[in-house]
């Protein structure tokens, strides 16, 4: 018998009874739509603490802070890496750069016009070419080239303030235009009056805006030759940043090798961190949460199961001598049973569709109604960035497996049991 | 054609510790030749329909064997039997014993459909058939639809549709008024004659046995002539 004359027999039992059909592919529907629905408040909770942690760090960055303690001295977290560690690291497979940086104790007073701003930070001094392989993104512009070229943060043109008004801040963009930097030392014990130097560079490219609208980036990342410049201005412990870095960050090429990479920077006696570490842990712990949801989720499929098991049997029931006509005359135990396999399998399929359909919209209104509600409880304009509910392709695939997984094993015993009538009890009478 | 040698079947009835086992038949002969009829007679109760069962493979013989076509079938399995039947034998019941929510063309494809064959074929295969046993105008009409002796043309039509040698027929008669009685009888003469089909009919009206090449009468479970 051919699959298409197997559908067609199903369609045309499928006519005899529409409402309960309906009612059978309702009640799978809404077993589906809360699987999905109650799996998604954990992908949704995933989705966004991930989001959240990744907000504040790259997700291939592996940050190296200090030395593992191997003397009875206690590391006080502040090392120096030298070219040569640097180089160690950019030889370990799968890093991408080894971004390192410095910043000097010296403050700063940056001028644009009658614009300017102080900050007791210097600038950042940075290699501009492991920046670049290092993934840091920019909103608009370039990577310098030449140490009077610089970068700066996505909110530096606003935190420069007019001369005796500081409400006015600057407006335009500070893209192309020269900066002028006053370095002075710290004012030192003794009172001496400190030494300042001017340097200037032009900003060859803005940052990207930082992913939280509560954080401001006002940075000056400027190349790490300029050091070399700055050095009668620093302090003599400063005096070997000229060829040493304070902060080192190893960029992956990829995130499924950050681990490989932070675990090879442990064995060779650095502190590492990784957010991707921090992720695995967040994953591990949510893979249980979203399991146990699935499990609680799967209990209302299995309610529709029994309904799918009794529409079968009663059809199995009903169609008792039709199943008695087609085996006195030819039709295959196999034929009996795939036939009803079919329908049963049509439920859960039909159900399933439509399921997730309706969790789709459920999930959808949910995203956008829970902020509205809670923001007024609250009594907050802040906008929520919090995903209550998320439907990945792997939540889909999963529920839609078990919903027709079990839609297919309730239609089992029923399709057994048609394989099973009895040709002679089935036509009601002895030939 | 068929071989049927020293077959026995009994019956269990009753509980299981109190069951017990009823004879129905008792070391059975019969043969049929390729191109006969042959009518078993016999009152109810006799063991005919039960001979007829064995034949079909709706019941297993309790010991002796069956040959249909040179084939061993007594000891088949139920998917051997499917098989065999859709390969070599027709049926025809006393009730018709038609699907009723198919059409009379849906009915008479149904062993076209079983077997796998094309539909193109099939509409051919079943149009040809129904103008063949005069019912080419009913292909839409449900069994509801049809008088008693359409109906019973139809599951003619449904048991010749695949061209087998053997046809089982179950007093197929046995639900029609006198005038419809001789046309169906006509018409499995007609069949035997054209295509030398085999038959084996059961039933208890001489009348209807006369059509027969040979009769033979069972009694108690056993052919006594």
């Amino acid at each position: 018998m051919k699959w298409k004359d197997k559908y067609r027999f199903v369609k045309q039992n499928m006519k005899r009874n529409k409402s309960r059909l309906f009612m059978t592919i309702l009640a799978t529907a809404m077993g589906c739509c809360f699987l999905v629905v109650l799996a998604s408040i954990g992908f949704g909770f995933q989705k966004s603490i991930t989001e959240e942690i990744t907000s504040f760090g790259k997700i291939t960055e592996v940050s190296i802070y200090g030395k593992t303690n191997t003397s009875a001295e206690p590391d006080n977290g502040f090392s120096l890496y030298s070219m040569e560690e640097v180089k160690q690291f950019e030889g370990i497979p799968h890093v991408a750069s080894v971004v390192r940086q410095n910043m000097v104790s010296l403050s700063a007073r940056y001028t644009y016009d009658d614009y300017a701003r102080e900050t007791d930070y210097s600038p950042v001094f940075t290699v501009m070419e492991a920046e670049k392989h290092g993934k840091l993104e920019l909103s608009e512009g370039r990577f310098p080239l030449a140490p009077n070229e610089m970068l700066v943060g996505y909110d530096f043109a606003e935190s420069l303030l007019q001369a005796g008004k500081p409400d006015k801040p600057y407006s335009a963009s500070v893209l192309n235009k020269e900066i002028s930097m006053m370095l002075t030392q710290p004012v030192d014990a003794e009172g001496n009056k400190p030494a300042s130097m001017e340097l200037k560079a032009t900003v060859v490219g803005i940052l990207k805006e930082p992913a939280k609208n509560w954080l401001q980036d006002a940075s000056v990342i400027m190349d790490q030759r300029n050091i070399i410049t700055l050095q009668p201005l620093l302090a003599l412990e400063e005096q070997s940043l000229v060829d040493h870095y304070q902060n080192v960050l190893v960029y992956a090429d990829d995130m499924q090798h950050v681990s490989g990479i932070a675990k090879t920077i442990k064995e060779a006696g650095y502190n590492a961190y990784s957010v991707a570490s921090e992720l695995t842990k967040v994953d591990s712990v949510f893979l249980f949460v979203k399991l146990g949801l699935l499990f609680v989720g799967a209990i209302a499929v299995l309610i529709a199961a029994i309904g799918i098991y009794n529409t079968m049997t009663m059809a199995v029931t009903e169609r008792t001598q039709d199943i008695g006509i087609m085996k006195a005359i030819g039709a295959s135990p196999s034929s009996i049973r795939s036939i009803f396999l079919i329908e049963s399998s049509f439920i859960g399929i039909v159900g399933t569709l439509i399921g997730t359909i309706v969790a789709f919209g459920v999930s959808l209104a949910a995203n956008r109604l829970i902020p509205i509600i809670l923001s007024k409880q609250n009594e907050s304009n802040e906008p929520m960035n919090f995903v209550f509910s998320d439907i990945p392709f792997s939540l889909i695939g999963v529920s839609a497996a078990i919903s027709i997984g079990i839609a297919i094993l309730s239609g089992m015993r029923p399709a057994r049991r048609a394989t099973e009538v009895d040709v002679l009890k089935a036509l009601r009478r002895d030939l | 054609m068929i071989a049927i040698q020293n077959v026995s079947h009994q019956f269990q009835i009753g509980k299981k510790d109190s069951e017990k086992l009823v004879p129905v038949l008792n070391r059975v002969n019969l043969v049929v030749q390729a191109g006969e009829i042959v009518s078993v007679l016999g009152r109810s109760g006799s063991g005919k329909s039960t001979l007829l069962n064995l034949a079909a493979g709706y019941m297993r013989p309790t010991s002796g064997s069956i040959r249909i076509n040179g084939t061993e079938v007594s000891s088949y399995s139920e998917v051997q039997w499917s098989k065999f039947r859709l390969a070599h034998m027709g049926f025809i019941f006393q009730s018709f014993q038609l699907i009723t929510s198919m059409t009379a063309f849906q009915n008479i494809e149904l062993p076209l459909t079983l077997k796998g064959i094309e539909e193109k074929e099939r509409a051919a295969r079943v149009r040809e058939t129904m103008e063949l046993v005069g019912m080419g105008e009913y292909q839409h009409y449900y069994p509801s639809e049809l008088s008693g002796g359409q109906q019973q043309r139809i599951g003619i039509a449904r048991a010749m549709v695949l061209r087998p040698a053997l046809i089982l027929a179950d007093e197929p008669t046995g639900s029609l008024d006198s005038e419809t009685e001789q046309s169906v009888l006509d018409f499995i003469r007609q069949l035997n004659r054209d295509w030398g089909t085999t038959f084996l009919m059961i039933t208890h009206d001489a009348e209807v046995a006369s059509i027969a090449h040979r009769s033979v009468t069972i009694h108690n479970g056993q052919i006594v002539g």
